[in-house]
């Protein structure tokens, strides 16, 4: 079965262009939308995303595209795909909200929540730069009323 | 929802995220240790995660993804308590006992919406 394959220019913030197999950028509910109200004309301006990002998200794209790709094969790319440092993985979050890709965003989410879950307080505040206004009487008194989840 | 316009710039440059759907989206998946501890953070974060809006939203998103609950046992005197979402991407997640007790004190007398009623019983 043959049939033609459509491409699709997309153009990041930094006025990199990527050509894309339409059927590969409709992962994008954003880009879909476009293309279906036949708002595409040439060019397909992406004015939240930056070029480094971008390359990123075809990559896991494409992947997530390939024919005949194992779940287990998937798995693995997924779990290699989110081992990024902290500014890339929020850049990515807002890509994937940006554009629309509910499965990524789900998926970037999961890796944040992941890394921050089993920290303490002080950790968070440290992590996300956060300043303690609580007096040490206040904050004694929330630990005491939580006091089995610092166990 | 008023209360995320506005505290939503403070939320911006704490996780370096835009908008305030991703934060909550990133909150509601947490589990409630993991709130009740980051409660202590900072005055702001402790308003976002009682507001009753959020609460609604977690709990909503617990619903939607359900999990077992496993007890393997492992000798009549020692039980051990899991959790599974039955997915194979999410380990199987050890629960511990939010107290001094050990597992195999406690009944399970029943559960609902994500929440087990468990009875000591001192031997």
């Amino acid at each position: 079965m043959s049939s033609s394959t459509k491409f699709l220019t997309l153009k990041t913030c930094d006025d990199k262009k990527f050509v894309l197999d339409e059927a590969i950028a409709v992962r994008s509910q954003t880009i879909k939308n476009m293309v279906e109200d036949d708002c595409v004309s040439n060019v397909i301006p992406l004015p939240n995303v930056d070029s480094k990002t971008m390359t990123k998200v075809i990559e896991y794209w494409k992947k997530h595209s390939e024919e005949g790709i194992s779940k287990d094969m998937l798995m693995d790319f997924d779990k290699a795909f989110v081992k990024v440092h902290h500014s890339i993985l929020h850049a990515l979050i807002l890509a994937a909200n940006f554009l629309n890709d509910k499965e990524m965003l789900d998926m970037m989410c999961q890796e944040v929540v992941d890394r921050i879950k089993g920290k303490t307080p002080e950790e968070i505040r440290k992590e996300f730069d956060i300043k303690n206004d609580f007096t040490p009487e206040e904050e004694e008194e929330i630990r005491k009323e939580n006091a089995w989840a610092f166990e | 929802m008023t209360i995320y316009t506005n505290i939503n710039n403070e939320l911006l440059a704490l996780f370096y995220l835009g908008p305030e759907e991703i934060i909550v989206d990133i909150l509601i998946r947490l589990p409630v240790p993991s709130l009740l501890r980051f409660k202590c953070a900072s005055k702001f974060w402790k308003t976002l995660i009682s507001d009753q809006y959020f609460k609604a939203k977690h709990y909503n998103y617990a619903k939607n993804n359900k999990k077992i609950l496993i007890a393997r046992l492992i000798s009549r005197a020692d039980i051990s308590y899991y959790c599974s979402s039955l997915s194979s991407s999410q380990p199987l997640q050890n629960l511990c006992c939010p107290s001094k007790h050990k597992p195999c004190d406690y009944i399970i007398l029943c559960c609902c919406d994500g929440l087990a009623l468990r009875w000591y019983h001192a031997r």
